[in-house]
């Protein structure tokens, strides 16, 4: 039955993994007790299902450049096989070589502010220059900057042909050729060429809500540690750092400020006993990589602004301001404001959002 | 047994002359209606009738034929009623037919005889402007405004009669002619802190920059909008007589003295049709909010609710201060040039401070995307506002009043319209270079916001309109500083948040 197909064992997994009424669980136990193609046979004796899907499936993930692995597979990542609740088929773009890197995971809120899209960035560009692979789930927000981060960083070295760089690892909740969100396809695209894309879903699968807080929990078992830039009290990042700590993977949580909503859940986490990252070096004295914590940034790339701008600056340090604040706070007239505001963001100092200016400290 | 009578339909704002010509023969009795008349005129005939029997006037046994002349024409409205029983009397020999000529008739009739007043009497008395015109008394004020010298009233078709034999007196409309109207827009004094709105209205008012408030609700978007009609000079002579034809023929509501006077303020909800907004309608193609709107403020609260085709449909007025709308039997053009403020929150569930919202990502992308484009490029100024301190809300100090700003405002207009024949905000690129040269300073920052493709070079030409009304405002006549352009900069926010990756 079948052996005529000449298909590859892989297909034949993928296949039972679409395979309608197959749970996790089944599957699991089917690829782990039996050569993929048998439990095929198994599965579809009784019903209509015709080998053709195993053929259409093939031709499928070969057109779209998806790769397969199954649990009963000696390539199959080790950090899910001793999970809970692994999932038994993987489809992937890219190379599992990624997962042999360190691996932290970085996870957010869907609509942060700048500041948490900045830091997301910025640890994005700076584990990929210390050769730690980055898992996240390329999602809008927090998920996209890191990825975004790692991306700007290649970019800056392409020509330098640098050595070795932290990998991407993108963890997704729909089919590999279903882009979502499409806003991130540019990214999604290169997370497949220089890192690893990962899905445990199959071609054409839609990212239904359900999904999200499965896919959660693969990226939270691909991570040594997990930080959460930005997240409100409840939301998706909430459920990977619980997957998390089912786990026993330490999760680490950036402060912001009482005031941002979508900084109460990262605070609530610190209070809960998460500790806090406020840079990079946090990271890697987590990974135990590096002891040596430096005390913030040593130097600073920025033209310091004049006294008159950084009265200005300082206004805008504390949570989100507009120019009626700045104007009614500073009590100076606002052609004399605007100037100033104009000099500090040329400087990289604040940024605007909507009309709203925040500062960009270290 | 013939007779014809001068009156006017309406189509726009224009008031065409009608012949309405009635023939009573012999024949069977009956009363037909010739000449492409609409429903409303076509029940006329009863109308007439009873008014007729009524007033204790005879009616014709008789074949009674009425044409409107011109006959290629379509006719509307009830306008016609007093001008078809004056044919059927005249011709019927029962009031006599000599000064007739002279007069036109222009009113609906009660089936009690009582004279009505119909919309739009001030364009349709302009059209008949070389007549003595009879209008209902509640129409006299408007009528006054197109043709002060003849115009004549009566209560009751009784009373017309009397009057045109002599026997009676027209009613005396003089002592309605010299109610004053007042303005009643809101003060800017209500308003407390907002530094950046009040001066962006400020700005709107003197330069004609349509402008557009971004803002959580209650942060007083509406409110600073409803006063911005209250800072723009009153209505020119010419201007006042266009804003009250349109009004009038719209049968919108007019000030006692007849005339508009100031900017007229128009609050379209944002459930409006495009015909609404723009105007036409079968038959007389009524004016919209837009002409409504001419010489003074269209205000679009919530301005992403409204149908995306409406607002497309303002491209127009906006761009050419004038909606020329074209329909299979007739085209009119309606003039439209307003000062365009939309008020809007960020999202639908308001936002705030960055971080702040809590709306799910398409819902938000959807309620921007109505906005994007074309359209929202039109606003020369986009002001985000924010809810105001507690400390300010309390304050018992006043704002500076409206009056003081709108000296300020006629100042602005006086020099611009000196300089360029116009405000500000209709300045060409060519008379850009000319009036507003921009310091090495101020196009070094120009440049840089060009160079990173946050100012397109459309939204570039609206900064620098906008600058030219700031230093305006601050009495500086030459080249525009860096300051004035990084104002005008702060002034016109950027609404999509850049997608990260």
């Amino acid at each position: 039955m079948g052996q005529h197909l000449g298909l590859p064992m892989w297909a034949f997994a993928a296949a039972l993994s679409q395979l309608e009424g197959m749970t996790p669980k089944k599957l699991r136990i089917a690829l782990l007790h039996e050569e993929p193609e048998d439990a095929w046979a198994r599965a579809v004796c009784d019903s209509t299902t015709s080998d053709e899907v195993v053929a259409r499936i093939f031709e499928c993930c070969e057109h779209e450049n998806i790769q397969v692995v199954s649990i009963a597979d000696p390539l199959y990542p080790r950090a899910l096989r001793y999970d809970p609740t692994p999932p038994a088929v993987l489809f992937y773009r890219g190379s599992l070589s990624a997962l042999q890197q360190r691996r932290v995971g970085i996870v957010g809120t869907r609509s942060p502010t700048p500041s948490g899209v900045y830091t997301a960035r910025e640890f994005g560009e700076q584990l990929a220059a210390h050769e730690i692979a980055v898992v996240s789930g390329l999602a809008r927000g927090i998920d996209g900057a890191v990825h975004h981060g790692m991306k700007l960083h290649y970019d800056d070295v392409a020509h330098a042909g640098h050595g070795a760089l932290g990998k991407p690892i993108g963890v997704v909740a729909c089919g590999l050729d279903v882009v979502y969100p499409k806003s991130n396809a540019g990214l999604w695209e290169w997370v497949g060429e220089n890192g690893l894309l990962l899905s445990e879903y199959g071609p054409g699968v839609q990212p239904e809500p359900y999904r999200f807080p499965q896919r959660n929990r693969i990226i939270a078992a691909l991570s040594e540690v997990v930080v959460v830039v930005e997240s409100r009290e409840s939301g998706g990042s909430m459920l990977t750092v619980a997957e998390a700590i089912r786990r026993n993977i330490e999760v680490f949580a950036v402060p912001g400020s009482p005031r941002v909503a979508s900084a109460g859940g990262t605070n609530l986490l610190i209070q809960q006993g998460c500790g806090p990252v406020t840079s990079v070096d946090d990271l890697f004295a987590a990974l135990a990589l590096d002891h040596r914590r430096e005390s913030g940034s040593s130097y600073e790339t920025r033209v310091s602004p004049d006294a008159h701008d950084h009265d200005v600056l300082l206004a805008c340090t504390d949570g989100a301001v507009t120019l009626d604040h700045l104007v009614l706070l500073l009590n100076r007239p606002l052609h004399d404001i605007a100037v100033s505001l104009g000099r500090l963001e040329a400087l990289g100092w604040v940024v605007d959002t909507n009309g709203w200016w925040e500062a960009l400290m270290r | 047994m013939f007779s014809s009578i001068r009156s006017a339909t309406l189509l726009g704002i224009q008031g065409t002359p009608i012949s309405v010509e009635v023939h009573i023969g012999s024949g069977l009795p009956g009363f037909t209606v010739v000449g492409l008349p609409d429903e409303a005129c076509r029940e006329a005939r009863d109308r007439v009738r009873a008014a007729l029997l009524s007033s204790g006037a005879e009616w014709p046994n008789k074949k009674i034929t009425v044409n409107l002349a011109p006959s290629s024409q379509r006719k509307g409205g009830v306008g016609l009623d007093l001008a078809l029983a004056m044919g059927i009397l005249s011709a019927s020999g029962q009031i006599p037919s000599n000064n007739l000529a002279e007069y036109s008739f222009v009113a609906e009739l009660g089936l009690d005889g009582s004279l009505r007043p119909v919309p739009g009497a001030a364009p349709l008395v302009a059209g008949l402007r070389e007549s003595r015109v009879v209008v209902a008394p509640p129409n006299a004020r408007e009528a006054k405004v197109a043709s002060p010298q003849s115009i004549h009233c009566a209560a009751t078709l009784r009373d017309v009669v009397l009057a045109l034999r002599g026997e009676g007196e027209w009613v005396d409309t003089a002592s309605q002619e010299n109610v004053k109207g007042g303005t009643h827009f809101p003060d800017m004094s209500d308003v407390r802190g907002q530094p950046t709105a009040r001066l962006a209205a400020e700005i709107a008012a003197a330069g004609g920059h349509h402008i557009l408030f971004v803002g959580s609700p209650g942060a007083g978007k509406t409110m600073i909008a409803e006063r911005l009609p209250g800072l723009l000079p009153p209505l020119t002579n010419e201007e006042a007589v266009t804003a009250t034809m349109i009004h009038s023929a719209a049968g919108a509501s007019l000030p006692p003295g007849g005339l508009i006077t100031f900017p007229p303020f128009r609050a379209p909800h944002h459930s409006a049709s495009m015909i609404a907004m723009v105007g036409g309608g079968s038959g007389v193609l009524r004016p919209g909010e837009a002409s409504l709107a001419h010489g003074g403020v269209l205000f679009l609260d919530e301005v992403g609710e409204f149908m995306p085709s409406v607002l497309d449909a303002l491209r127009q007025p906006l761009e050419e201060g004038e909606v020329r709308i074209a329909r299979a039997s007739a085209g009119v053009t309606l003039p439209a040039r307003f000062l365009l403020v939309g008020a809007t929150n960020p999202c639908p569930c308001g936002g705030g401070a960055p971080g702040a919202c809590v709306c799910n990502e398409t819902a938000r992308a959807r309620y921007l995307r109505r906005l994007s484009g074309p359209f929202l490029d039109r606003f020369d100024l986009r002001v985000a506002v924010a809810m105001t301190g507690v400390e300010e809300l309390l304050d018992v100090h006043e704002g500076e009043p409206s009056a003081v700003v709108r000296q300020r405002v006629a100042r602005v207009r006086e020099i611009s319209l000196h300089r360029s024949g116009g405000v500000n905000a209709r300045l060409s690129a060519q008379e850009l270079d000319t009036y507003a040269p921009l310091t090495n300073a101020a196009r070094d920052v120009l440049r840089r916001e060009l160079e990173l493709g946050r100012l397109t070079g459309r939204g570039y030409h609206r900064i620098r309109r906008v600058a030219r009304t700031l230093a305006d405002l601050s009495g500086n006549d030459g080249e525009i500083a860096e300051e004035t352009v990084r104002v005008a900069l702060l002034l016109r926010t950027r609404l999509h948040e850049r997608e990260v990756a």
